[in-house]
């Protein structure tokens, strides 16, 4: 029986001496989690039964234009003699839940996701991060798998062959990648579905206020629609309250 | 379900492209370069199907079991400086709604009207960390979006667009400032939630995710109240 948020970081880092196959490809979706590039877990996030996820927030590298000054790469600091020492990646992030990929465009169709632009991270001075929240939140269910996964679009091979370099310093980070989300496990998991059964949010406060409601009731059955009413009565006041205190 | 979306446009294509528009964002090679296609002044251009940057295929409109509601649209004008015709660095695009034929920012007169300026709607939110480039960050009245969300109807189409006074020369982007950009976010509400949402909008309710939730919550409720009034059959059983 526990709430606890995670977070997940992926970086993808030279390797030393250039090799193409270390990297992504320019357009390919690759898993952050399994994809084979940068840190990775054993295995696909498969949801146990009695676990229950909320993603509500992710980020990418920002960023579009590999800069240069007046077209010298070695004057924006990019290119050191052979070696790669900045880059940007030109993200962007897709939320895949089983096989079904969360962003589509305006036509209906799969898209890459949300850019690093729209979602830095990390998130400076100079790009901050207002543009998108992850809101509502993702749930992901028990049994279900999920993925986050990145594409770059910008040609590393290509650039890496054209400007005659050999080297990405392990100092170089080429890209990166960051989730957060909401763990329930055990008994606050199936408060969560139970939750999502009646239609209320899945948030830590209204998990936490309704294990209070069972407490209260010490036993009393719990299937009758006296109960829901009176669940849904007193949910509607916390709701006012809160609506209150925020005013 | 409900979903929330977001669509980036970038005036932007491989220097190497003749065309000035591409199919979805478009692969870089940064040593080619990223060539920003000129923009003609005083022409709306559909951020979709315009012919500029990345497009889609089709214009954008609503299946039957599909309502849009738009929260939020922002925009930047990275006209370059320093080249014949260019920009001075502060932002003079706006970015506009439309539905069908319909625009939705109107002069008082009634008159066309471009939209939002991106002064007051900018994206990226920048700090001007360049020499000359403006320091913009969105107006407090838009930091929550629009603070009335258009809603998009099923079997409608939409667009935005985005427009430049002044236009804007062609010219290669060395810096991320230096393109032009148009952002919306919208919540996607299908099926279920798409019926709930036009069965707000009958009864003048706002359409909220809060709002599409509490009806669905009434539903429930009522359901469960129809289930225990219902009175059990008391007919004889029939065993075949």
């Amino acid at each position: 029986m526990t709430v606890r948020k995670q977070l997940y970081e992926w970086t993808l880092k030279g390797l030393g001496a250039f090799d193409s196959d270390d990297y992504p490809k320019p357009g390919e979706e690759v898993s952050i989690f399994t994809g084979g590039y940068g840190n990775n877990v054993t295995e696909a996030n498969l949801i146990r039964e009695a676990n229950f996820v909320v993603i509500h927030q992710f980020g990418s590298t920002p960023g579009v234009v590999v800069p240069s000054v007046a077209g010298s790469f070695i004057a924006s600091g990019i290119v050191t003699g052979v070696n790669l020492t900045g880059w940007i990646p030109n993200s962007f992030v897709q939320v895949f839940l089983d096989t079904t990929g969360y962003f589509q465009d305006p036509q209906n169709v799969f898209s890459g996701g949300i850019s690093g632009e729209a979602t830095p991270y990390p998130a400076t001075a100079a790009v901050r991060p207002d543009n998108y929240q992850l809101s509502p939140p993702v749930y992901i269910l028990p049994d279900q798998t999920w993925d986050i996964r990145v594409t770059f679009m910008n040609d590393l091979a290509a650039f890496m062959a054209d400007e005659g370099l050999t080297t990405i310093p392990e100092t170089t980070i080429l890209g990166q990648v960051f989730v957060q989300y909401w763990l329930f496990n055990g008994s606050d998991a199936l408060i969560a579905n139970t939750l999502l059964d009646y239609g209320i949010d899945v948030t830590v406060d209204n998990v936490e206020w309704f294990r209070r409601q069972l407490l209260k009731r010490e036993g009393l059955d719990d299937e009758t629609w006296k109960e829901y009413l009176e669940l849904a009565d007193a949910y509607r006041k916390m709701e006012e309250a809160r609506d209150e205190h925020l005013v | 379900m409900i979903r929330r979306q977001a669509y980036e446009w970038r005036n932007v294509v491989p220097a190497n492209e003749t065309s000035n528009y591409v199919l979805g964002h478009p692969i870089i090679n940064p040593s080619v370069g990223s060539r920003c296609p000129a923009i003609p002044a005083r022409v709306p251009i559909d951020i979709f199907t315009g012919g500029y940057g990345n497009n889609l295929d089709k214009t954008a409109d609503l299946r039957a079991t599909q309502f849009i509601i738009i929260d939020s649209i922002a925009g930047w004008d990275g006209t370059k400086q320093g080249i014949p015709g260019g920009g001075n660095g502060k932002q003079s695009a706006f970015v506009a709604i439309r539905v069908e034929t319909t625009r939705y920012f109107v002069n008082p007169d009634g008159t066309f009207q471009p939209g939002l300026p991106t002064s007051a709607v900018p994206f990226p939110d920048t700090l001007g960390t360049a020499s000359g480039i403006q320091s913009v960050f969105t107006f407090g009245d838009f930091k929550d979006g629009l603070p009335t969300p258009i809603y998009i109807l099923p079997g409608q189409t939409w667009g935005i667009e985005f427009y430049l006074p002044d236009g804007s020369p062609a010219y290669t982007a060395e810096n991320d400032y230096e393109i032009h950009r148009a952002f919306v976010k919208y919540l996607l509400l299908e099926d279920v939630d798409m019926v709930i949402a036009m069965q707000l909008l009958k009864d003048g309710i706002p359409v909220t995710v809060e709002n599409i939730n509490q009806y669905r919550r009434s539903l429930i409720r009522q359901q469960l109240y129809l289930d225990s009034i219902t009175p059990i059959s008391k007919g004889t059983r029939r065993l075949s």
